[in-house]
């Protein structure tokens, strides 16, 4: 699993450099976020762009990583894919994570 | 050239392995997909088939390993899907009553900690497919359904 970190002060941006979050990829996936993750920054920040494609178990793991930044932060999603955002609307979950249409207007909504 | 609308079928082996199930779905949903369907009907059958195909290698294929059997027949306006394996049974509680996980409303904004991570699989299928069916005859399962051109729900996807 590819996972490009940028950060500022405030903020850290994960950009997923692979086009699956699925049942294969989703235990390495939710491992190496943990171990990216700092306590530092306010707000965690997921750049999806090149994610095509995210299923129940990869579901379950960015729902892991957000229970790991609880209470104080969320994890926080931006540049859905169409077929990702089908899965977070039927699941109810875009109700749980903040999403963004891309990593700029992250920018213009702060959480 | 005269229009054929004769079904096209295509049929795809793949050992019971979530590395297999990734490579089945990319071959059939990637850039040189053959399935004749707009991209948000594609979609759809990408979620469907991944949910059904995984739930065959954690559940099915838990305790051996084995094979599963895709068959997909392409009419002009829905694929017809049939998933074949010789793993265990799908429990009647399973297939007939699963719904989706109840997100409990102080955790969108408060405790998390009760959030589900899974049990969304079968949710998923179910709300994406139509004529759901599944037989289980001489040790071997079948789950079949349809995914249509038309979507069956009225939310419209997000535009990105």
């Amino acid at each position: 699993m590819k996972i490009e970190c940028t950060s500022s002060q405030e903020c850290q941006i994960l950009h997923i450099n692979e086009a699956r979050i699925d049942a294969f990829g989703a235990i390495k996936f939710k491992e190496h976020m943990r171990n990216l993750i700092g306590d530092g920054h306010k707000r965690v920040i997921l750049d999806l762009t090149n994610v095509t494609f995210v299923d129940s178990s990869g579901l379950g793991a960015l729902v892991a990583i957000h229970k790991l930044l609880s209470p104080n932060r969320k994890l926080e999603l931006a540049s859905l894919a169409p077929a990702v955002t089908r899965v977070l609307q039927l699941t109810h979950m875009d109700q749980v994570f903040p999403i963004h249409a891309n990593i700029s207007d992250a920018f213009g909504n702060a959480i | 050239m005269p229009f054929d609308n004769s079904p096209r079928i295509k049929q795809i082996s793949l050992p019971a392995t979530s590395v297999a199930v990734r490579e089945a779905l990319c071959q059939l949903f990637g850039k040189q997909t053959e399935i004749p369907l707009p991209s948000e009907a594609c979609d759809r059958a990408q979620i469907v088939l991944a949910e059904a195909l995984n739930n065959v290698v954690k559940h099915a294929y838990a305790h051996c390993d084995g094979g599963i059997e895709v068959h997909i027949t392409f009419f002009l306006d829905y694929l017809e899907c049939h998933i074949i394996d010789h793993g265990q049974p799908i429990p009647d509680d399973i297939f007939f009553v699963t719904k989706r996980p109840a997100i409990p409303p102080h955790t969108i904004n408060g405790t998390f900690s009760e959030l589900p991570e899974g049990g969304f699989g079968w949710h998923l299928i179910k709300t994406l497919s139509h004529n759901l069916r599944y037989t289980r005859h001489a040790g071997k399962n079948q789950l079949s359904f349809s995914i249509s051109r038309i979507s069956p729900l009225t939310t419209k996807p997000h535009i990105k």
